[in-house]
Formats: C-alpha cells, structure tokens, sequence
C-alpha cells in the first residue's frame, strides 16, 4: 500500500487524495485489481456511513463520482487482468413511456461502484427489450423505475413478462410515486426509497453477505 | 365564509367554516373532461374548460392551485422550468408531458451569475433548455403572464380562491440542482462550496424581488416556491444549513415583512427538517407537502406554527381503493383540529390517471369530514 490510506480518502470522499493515493500505487507496481479492491472496500465504508444516518444520498453520488474518477485511471490496467468478479447481475431501466433517467442513473452508478454488474437499459424501455435482456444476462435482480403515475400499468406488464420471462430473478421497483401499495399493484418483490436501498436489496437477492 | 377569505383565515390559523380544499388539478382535467392530453396541453381554452369541468362536478374544490400557465406547451416550451417532453410533439397524443433534465449550466458558467445577475444567466439557460433565441424566451414569458392573468380571472369569476397568485420556481439550491443536474450540483456543493454560498444569495435575492413583483402584477399575495433536493431525503443536516436554510429562512422572513405568503411547495421527505420550520415566522407561510415527509409528524411539530397543504398520495389516487383514499382523508382531517390550518390538497399534483371514484372520495371527504358549520 501507498503512503494514503485509500480506502479512508475514499470513504471521506476527497477526490484530490483519491487520484493522488491510485496514482502513486500504480507508480508503485501495485496491480489495479488490488487497487480497486481498497476503493470498493472505501465505498463499503461510504454505505455503512449511509446506514448509519453520517451519509445522505449527496454524498452517494458524490463517492460514485469520485470511484469513477478513480476506477477511470486504472482503466487499461484493470482490463488487461481478464474479466472484474461481480457481486451480481441487476437488469435495469426505466419502463416504457416513461423517460426519466435521474434516479436510474443513480441507482446504476451505485450499484456498480458496490461491485455489481449493471446491464443498463435505458429510458422508454419496452416489456421485449427487458424480456430479452433478462433472457440473455439471467440477472439476481431487474430494477424498474418510473416518475410517472401513467406508467404503473406499464411497469404491472413488465414484472409479469420479467418474471415469466426469468423466473428466478427478484423484481425492485423504485421512483418518486412508488411506494408500498405500488410494489402490491405491480406485484414486484421490493422497493427502493433510494440507491442504497437498491444495493442492500441486491445484495439479499445476490447472496451477498 | 368565502373561499378567499377561508384560506386567508387558514393561513392564519383562525378557525374557518370547513378544510380549504385545494388539490393540484392539471392534467387530470383533461382525462376528465375527455379530451386528449395532447388537447389539453395545446390549446388554451380547452384545457380552461376542462378545468371548469372539474369544478362544475365538484364545487366544494374552492382553491384553484393553479399552474397550467408555465406549462402550457406553446409557453412552457420556451420559457419552461425546463426542457419539456409534450404530447402530441415529443410523446403520443394521450401521454403525460415530462421534463428533461440535463446539464444545461456549465460549473464555469457561475461567473456569469455573478457578473451579470442570476436573472440574465436565467435568460441563457432557458435559451439552451429549449434551444430558442432569446426573443422566443421574453415572448414566452409574456404570453405567460398574460395566460397567468387569465387563468387567475377564471378562478376568481367561479369564486374560488386562488391558492398563489404566481409560481415563484424554486429555492436558490434547487435552482442551480436543475440548471447543473442533480449530481453535478451535489459535486459543487462538495468541491466549492464557499462559491457557491455565495452564488446561492444572488439568487435568494432574485427570487425575493421576482416575488414582490408577482405580487404587484397579481394583486395575490401568495407565492409558490417549489423546494425539493436541499431535502433530509438527500443531504445531511449538516449542508441543509449551509447550502438551504439560511436561504429560506432569510426568504421567508423578507417576504413575510412586506406581507408576502409563500407556499413552501416541499416534495420528497423533509421529516428530517421540520424542527428548522419554527424558526420562521408564525402563520407567515405554508408548508405544502407531498405525501414522502411525515405530514402527522408534521403535525405533530408544527401544529399552531404554520398552515400545512396536503397530501394525499399519488398510489392513493391511482392504484387504492376509493375507501382507502376516504380513510387516508379522514385521519388528515381529523388529526388537524379547526384553526390548525390545513388545506387538504393532493400531495403534488393529483396524477393525470387518477380513477374518478377515487377523486370523487377525495372531494365527498370534504363534507364527510372537513365540515365545521
């Protein structure tokens, strides 16, 4: 390890230091798949912080900006190691006619610093895209979200394609007019009040401990 | 008691006849009147009638919350919140209009707010927002104003009160969250957030004037002002007092002084921050709540402080049972007590695909459960 703690920088979020500490480790000889291991050991710390009241959602985001940032300078290097392990697979996207992308990309950037795979659909996704999706990455986890209210009827049609579709795979639904009694309406098996909600969620239904 | 005097008395947290009545009706109008959404958004008078529609069936709904005239498309698609998805255009006929948000404002684009004026940066990012000159901008705000005025009559002249005279936009944070993007803004925050403390005054002062001006042109002294990503949901109490309240609490007090009522229009969950809401003036403000803060924890802590307007959920409107909504309804108006000053609204707005039995329950509550007389 490098003179800086990365996994400390990386939990207080100062981005400066993180660059600085994944610099001199890779300067060092370090190989960056034990490099990005202290990273996600940081954003560990960032969701026990988050779990304890310290973190709020700004600081999520803010700790995925700053594990791209990083992850981005070992780029090559990591690569170049074969194929990252995962924690899981999580099928994501907002359903169709509904294009609202600011929660999803939360949730995806999350989900990925904490070590899952996102296959990321988009916006306006139709049921086949998600059927099809599911089909080929036979994820843990699909996530749905939507801000509209127009688009519960939609979302119901998707959980029963996905859930035909991939039996296996947990359904999460999420958004600002999703609560409770919508998880009931599109019988999906969980809600996200927010990212991290995701992440523990898809951690359970990874079998992550 | 007329409806403009009860929810002046609301506000005042004087007893009144019966719940002010106020929910956010937009575009469920049009579904209702059986028009298609693409109708309703495009052309003026029929959205004006669909609304009245609403009304005709139930008049007990005596404070219009209005704000089709900064959605209307022809306006809102040049001097929008932001970039605006309509139907008909962008979307199918019958779909609900969306807003697009990206990262309109750059962070280099701050010196331009601190050189020239919030108000001028406005200008350009509602340029880039929805790629028109500057000319369609102005000409957008003054169709707005004008529709603002017609909009404000036709409430009037069915005597219904108008819940604000005009929509103020938002808080000084939410204002740079939506120009930035949400994530953009949360990493200024973070990486300078000495800059932009001192940015955020010069938009606080922008609304204040902004407001005083409405107030002028409307002669309502109720304004909207939305506030929603300085919220406990999202950031610690510890940058809510850096980067939000001192903002509010400077605003809500100027207003409050020049006898100017804001509408806190507070979405997502503030449960976190409800304490902070005794620190503003007495009956000088509403809390308008969506249905994700607590609002009986609300209650709880701001009962005998402030009028509270909600908040009837949207899963309420759309995926419950009519009896689930009648029940919800019944524990808001029965937990707030007579000169507690609630005015019973949807939590934001009522959903365009809100069932009309479920509407129908919202609005019987009133006589069920709101009535003083």
């Amino acid at each position: 390890m490098g003179k800086l703690d990365l996994v400390k920088v990386m939990a207080e979020l100062d981005e400066d230091l993180v660059v600085q500490g994944v610099k001199e480790q890779m300067a060092a000889g370090i190989p960056a798949i034990e490099i990005l291991a202290q990273l996600q050991q940081g954003m560990e710390q960032v969701g026990k912080l988050y779990e304890a009241g310290d973190y709020y959602l700004s600081e999520l985001i803010m700790s995925a900006d700053v594990f791209t940032t990083a992850a981005n300078l070992l780029g090559a290097a990591l690569t170049a190691g074969g194929e990252q392990e995962t924690h899981g697979t999580m099928v994501l996207g907002t359903v169709k006619d509904d294009i609202h992308d600011i929660g999803k990309n939360i949730v995806a950037t999350i989900l990925s610093c904490n070590g899952f795979k996102v296959v990321d659909l988009g916006v306006d996704v139709p049921i086949a895209t998600f059927v099809e999706a599911v089909k080929t990455h036979k994820p843990d986890v699909v996530g749905m979200c939507c801000l509209l209210t127009t688009a519960f009827d939609i979302m119901r049609d998707t959980v029963s394609a996905v859930k035909e579709a991939c039996p296996a795979a947990k359904v999460l639904v999420g958004g600002g007019p999703v609560d409770e009694s919508v998880v009931k309406y599109v019988n999906a098996d969980g809600y996200c009040k927010n990212a991290y909600d995701a992440v523990e969620l898809t951690r359970k239904y990874s079998g992550v401990k | 008691m007329t409806a403009e005097e009860r929810i002046v008395a609301s506000i005042n947290l004087e007893p009144v006849d019966r719940v002010v009545c106020a929910p956010i009706i937009e575009q469920f109008a049009g579904q209702f009147a059986g028009i298609s959404n693409k109708e309703f958004m495009w052309d003026w008078d029929k959205a004006q009638a669909a609304i009245h529609k609403v009304w005709e069936a139930f008049p007990v709904w005596d404070s219009n919350a209005y704000m089709m005239y900064g959605r209307y498309a022809p306006v809102g698609q040049k001097c929008g919140p932001g970039r605006l998805r309509m139907p008909g255009t962008e979307l199918e006929d019958n779909a609900q209009y969306q807003i697009f948000e990206y990262e309109t404002m750059t962070r280099d684009e701050y010196a331009i707010v601190r050189d020239k004026g919030f108000m001028e940066y406005r200008l350009t990012f509602l340029e880039r927002a929805h790629q028109v000159s500057r000319e369609e901008v102005l000409a957008g705000m003054k169709e707005s104003s004008r529709l603002r005025d017609d909009e404000l009559a036709r409430t009037l002249a069915r005597g219904q009160s108008a819940t604000w005279g005009a929509i103020m936009g938002v808080v000084p944070f939410d204002a740079f969250s939506i120009m930035r993007s949400i994530d953009k803004f949360y990493k200024d925050m973070f990486q300078i957030g000495k800059d932009v403390e001192e940015l955020l005054w010069i938009v606080n002062d922008a609304v204040i004037a902004g407001a005083e001006g409405a107030v002028k042109a409307t002669g309502n002294n109720r304004v909207f002002v939305g506030a929603v990503r300085g919220a406990g949901q999202f950031i610690s109490l510890k940058n809510f007092e850096r980067f939000v309240w001192p903002y509010l609490k400077v605003m809500v007090n100027k207003l409050a002084e020049k006898n100017i009522v804001p509408i806190l229009h507070c979405d997502a969950d503030w449960t976190k921050n409800l304490e902070y809401f005794l620190d503003l003036p007495k009956g000088k403000f509403v809390l308008e709540l969506d249905s994700a803060t607590d609002i009986f924890r609300a209650h709880d802590i701001l009962k005998g402080h402030c009028s509270i307007k909600g908040d009837v959920s949207a899963a309420l409107f759309t995926v419950a049972s009519p009896s689930e909504l009648d029940e919800y309804a019944k524990k808001l108006m029965t937990t707030f007590k007579n000169g507690e000053g609630l005015l019973y609204s949807s939590g934001c707005n009522m959903p365009m695909n809100s069932k009309f039995e479920n509407v129908k329950a919202f609005f019987d509550a009133i006589e069920k459960y709101g009535r003083y007389n």
